[in-house]
């Protein structure tokens, strides 16, 4: 697979997410999250609420539930970090479980505490998904832009992007030809751990020195079309009225549902 | 902890080691972590500028997409697992340590952006622990290696125990902000976390040390001085006279860790702020009330109450990686003066 | 050369010498002088200096000796003249992933111009007229990245031609093309009307378009001469390791 492929998260589409503006989607996202991110735990209807409405985003982005589902669990290995709190937060107990010499209870707060950092997550990362899977990557470093991200680290990162396409071909064709290699000497792995670390190294190495002689030569070509170090960009378009007030609405549903979670709920 | 994982979709390796997702830390934490986050950040750019001036975007943006694809060369450990480099100590030593947490900076928030890779509400814990603590702690091992001796045997002994324990501060450093949150008991998190980074850990040396003698032999000029970064500027670096960091920075740093570590409890709990003041208020007799369930092996001794417990180690967490921080920005800081001093005279 | 008048030669460069940072010497006393409107090849085996000759001649690179570019003295730390120089003469690099550092074509394209302080109707106006010319008309929005190699060379060199430079310097523009992008890339270059200067060792592109031709080795110039002259002399090809067509 080539490095294009699988760097780029972007799903073609003609949904109104795909042609909304780039800055009102991610800070609806970041909005989402926050709002999230910030209900307490066991407020099941508040859950139940933010994830109908991803999901209702999923459904209207039109890029297919299923790949957004597959991409969405990406976050699930690290609820494992979570489990533990099952058994340690006090409250009532719920179940007890029988592992070796010692028995682990599990109380009712720890397991709503555990349910609900998966859904919050789960809603997070499903709303990202979206974002992602609904805004060329472009667009997306783009919108930085308008989050008073530093000038400098956008230009970084834009330069970034365009180099990790190449790079990340670079580092899979050294990986090729060491599995070629290691193939023809007989051992699928090749050695042992030490040595195997060594070529991994190697190529690391090597591929710094040749992304430090590219470093060079690119500012070079920035030099010769008349770069000095200050950033230039043409400005971004401003925002239209409608666009903001759709923002707006959607940060207002998702603050309330995150205060009734509080208050109210 | 994990690793790295297969991806659903692509299945490609992708490294995944801590990037923690949204939802596993409380507010406070993700916002003292992004103002955190950003005041070293703010930081690394005005040093990275004086050092690199105009070559600051084509250099670090190129560096930063070797990171990440640096990051996919693996090499099967053991069981169908492969370890794979992070980077951030090998940034710190190549590049030094103001420019590697820029570097490291774009690959993390690239990977959360564009990637899902770590969430984007907890970006800035993120940064925290893996472009900034793991840089500065990998940094100040290389650099004290450096000063104790300049053979290329304390390179590489001082390559591998930089990377190494840039790994493993990155992991305690995230152990500490799930237990601040409320996530994960500190007590637990901890010891797991750093245990098993330790030998996660291992690999990363390994990797460093081969990539940092492969260096050496095909550009010996790039490592001969640590506290420079790998090209020479054009013009001679302003010496900075003013541009220290001043003590207020530490402690102003160190407050905002701290008060984290105190407000979290609070915050992080099923109740909302005054409901857990009032329940705290009465917390001894519930706690002997309530039928505790702790892990039995993980009860902390000589503490009852599970939340000071939280608040003490936190505090004593937070003070030992302030201080591996501080001292490596101070001991940074004195080789900027005695290099601006020199250049004076 | 006949013409002594400077003001009108388009490139003159003067005993120009230049040592990389480790000390190896690149230029041992270069001279050379193009008129206007001419096209020429410099020639010769690697490592011969042609690369670094040609960074000479906007100012990335500073010897010894003086480099005039129609009629300005190219000088080290003169920000305001080197910024006019650049725009004069466009250097294309080899490596198009080299030279189309932005995410989008039309990014890549509009950087000269921006840098130039050009109004934004303007920058648009100059990229698509660019973009017309090396034949990518609707490729604004492509990324380099996915560009095929006579697509990318066409790309680094509209990202030039957007600047409307009077010299334009290719280093290696036919290299690693397959036949028909090398083709497109001849006519693209018979077509331009500039003063043009690339190094090369197709022999085949050079006989076709390029009437005048360098040979140089070592850091000097060891010909020049019409090039059927240059290739109709066996002995001079052989002894700097050229081969015939």
């Amino acid at each position: 697979m080539t490095a294009a492929g699988f760097l780029n998260r972007y799903l073609e589409g003609r949904s109104w997410f795909h042609t909304a503006d780039a800055r009102i989607k991610l800070l609806m996202a970041l909005g989402f999250i926050f709002a999230t991110t910030s209900i307490p735990p066991g407020k099941w209807l508040a859950f139940a609420a933010m994830l109908a409405l991803v999901w209702l985003a999923a459904g209207f982005s039109r890029v297919g539930l299923t790949r957004i589902f597959l991409r969405s669990l990406v976050a699930i290995p690290f609820i494992l970090i979570a489990l533990p709190t099952v058994f340690t937060k006090p409250g009532a107990p719920l179940f007890d479980l029988d592992i070796m010499l010692f028995t682990l209870t599990g109380t009712r707060e720890g397991l709503d505490f555990f349910i609900s950092v998966l859904l919050k997550s789960w809603a997070s990362v499903t709303a990202a998904t979206v974002l992602t899977a609904t805004t060329p990557p472009m667009r997306l470093l783009e919108a930085l832009r308008s989050l008073r991200i530093p000038a400098v680290l956008v230009a970084i990162v834009m330069l970034m992007y365009r180099y990790l396409f190449v790079l990340v071909d670079e580092a899979q064709r050294l990986m090729r030809a060491r599995a070629a290699r290691s193939a023809a000497i007989g051992r699928k792995a090749g050695g042992s751990i030490v040595w195997r670390a060594k070529s991994a190294g190697g190529m690391a190495g090597s591929l710094f020195i040749r992304t430090l002689d590219r470093s060079e030569r690119i500012y070079m070509a920035m030099l010769a079309r008349g770069y000095d170090g200050n950033l230039r960009q043409t400005g971004s378009p401003p925002l239209e009225r409608r666009a903001l007030a759709f923002l707006a609405a959607s940060l207002c549903l998702c603050a309330s549902i995150a205060a009734a979670a509080r208050l109210v709920l | 902890m994990v690793s790295s994982i297969t991806m659903p979709a692509t299945g490609a390796n992708l490294p995944l080691p801590l990037h923690a997702p949204d939802g596993f830390f409380s507010m406070p934490v993700a916002i003292a972590g992004y103002l955190l986050a950003a005041a070293f950040i703010g930081i690394a750019i005005r040093r990275a500028n004086k050092d690199l001036n105009e070559r600051i975007v084509p250099m670090m943006g190129v560096m930063a997409a070797f990171i990440f694809a640096a990051q996919m060369i693996n090499f099967p450990v053991a069981g169908g697992t492969s370890g794979h480099l992070i980077g951030g100590a090998l940034a710190a030593i190549i590049l030094g340590p103001w420019a590697a947490i820029l570097v490291m900076t774009a690959v993390v928030g690239m990977q959360a952006l564009l990637f899902q890779d770590g969430g984007l509400v907890v970006l800035g814990i993120n940064l925290l622990n893996m472009s900034i603590a793991s840089v500065l702690a990998g940094y100040g091992v290389y650099w004290l290696a450096r000063k104790i001796g300049a053979s290329f045997t304390h390179l590489l002994i001082g390559g591998f125990i930089a990377a190494w324990l840039s790994v493993i501060v990155a992991a305690a450093s995230t152990a500490l902000m799930l237990g601040l949150s409320g996530t994960t008991p500190l007590a637990l998190a901890l010891p797991t976390m750093t245990g098993v980074h330790m030998l996660i850990g291992i690999g990363e040396g390994l990797i460093t040390v081969f990539a940092l003698s492969f260096i050496r032999a095909a550009r010996p000029a790039l490592l001969q001085m640590p506290e420079k970064s790998a090209v020479p500027s054009a013009a001679p670096a302003e010496p900075s006279r003013s541009g220290g960091i001043s003590i207020r920075w530490w402690i102003v740093g160190y407050l905002i860790s701290l008060s984290v570590v105190l407000l979290a409890p609070f915050a992080s709990g099923s109740p909302d702020g005054l409901e857990r003041v009032a329940d705290d208020a009465g917390f001894i007799e519930r706690a002997q009330a309530a039928p505790y369930a702790v892990i039995a092996d993980y009860a902390v001794p000589g503490i009852q109450n599970q939340a000071l417990a939280t608040i003490a180690a936190g505090v004593i967490g937070v003070t030992l990686i302030y201080l591996l921080v501080a001292g490596g920005i101070y001991g940074i800081y004195t080789l900027y003066r005695r290099r601006a001093t020199l250049q004076h005279e | 050369m006949t013409s002594p008048n400077t003001q009108t030669r388009a490139i003159a460069v003067h005993n120009l010498e230049f040592s990389y940072p480790d000390g190896r010497p690149a230029l041992r006393g270069v001279d050379l002088s193009i008129e206007d409107g001419e096209k020429i090849a410099i020639l010769g085996p690697n490592g011969a200096g042609k690369s670094t000759l040609l960074l000479h001649l906007n100012g990335l690179l500073h010897g010894s000796g003086s480099v005039a570019v129609l009629g300005r003295e190219v000088r080290e730390g003169d920000k305001q003249g080197l910024q006019e120089i650049r725009a004069l003469v466009g250097v294309v690099f080899q490596d198009p992933d080299d030279q189309l550092f932005s995410p989008s074509v039309y990014d890549d394209v509009a950087f000269g111009p921006v840098y130039m302080g050009l109004p934004d109707e303007e920058i648009q106006a100059r990229v698509s007229e660019a973009l017309t010319q090396v034949g990518l008309e609707g490729y604004e929005d492509r990324m380099p990245f996915h560009l095929s190699g006579g697509e990318k060379k066409r790309a680094a060199i509209a990202t030039v031609l957007s600047m409307r430079p009077r010299i334009l310097a290719l280093d290696e523009p036919s290299a690693g093309l397959d036949p028909r992008a090398r083709r497109g890339l001849i006519h693209l270059l018979d077509a331009l009307d500039q003063t043009i200067l690339v190094t090369t060792h197709d022999m085949h592109m050079v006989k076709e378009i390029f009437p005048r031709s360098i040979i140089m080795d070592g850091g000097k110039v060891v010909a020049d001469a019409p090039t059927h002259q240059i290739l109709a002399d066996q002995p001079l090809l052989e002894a700097h390791g050229l081969e015939l067509p």
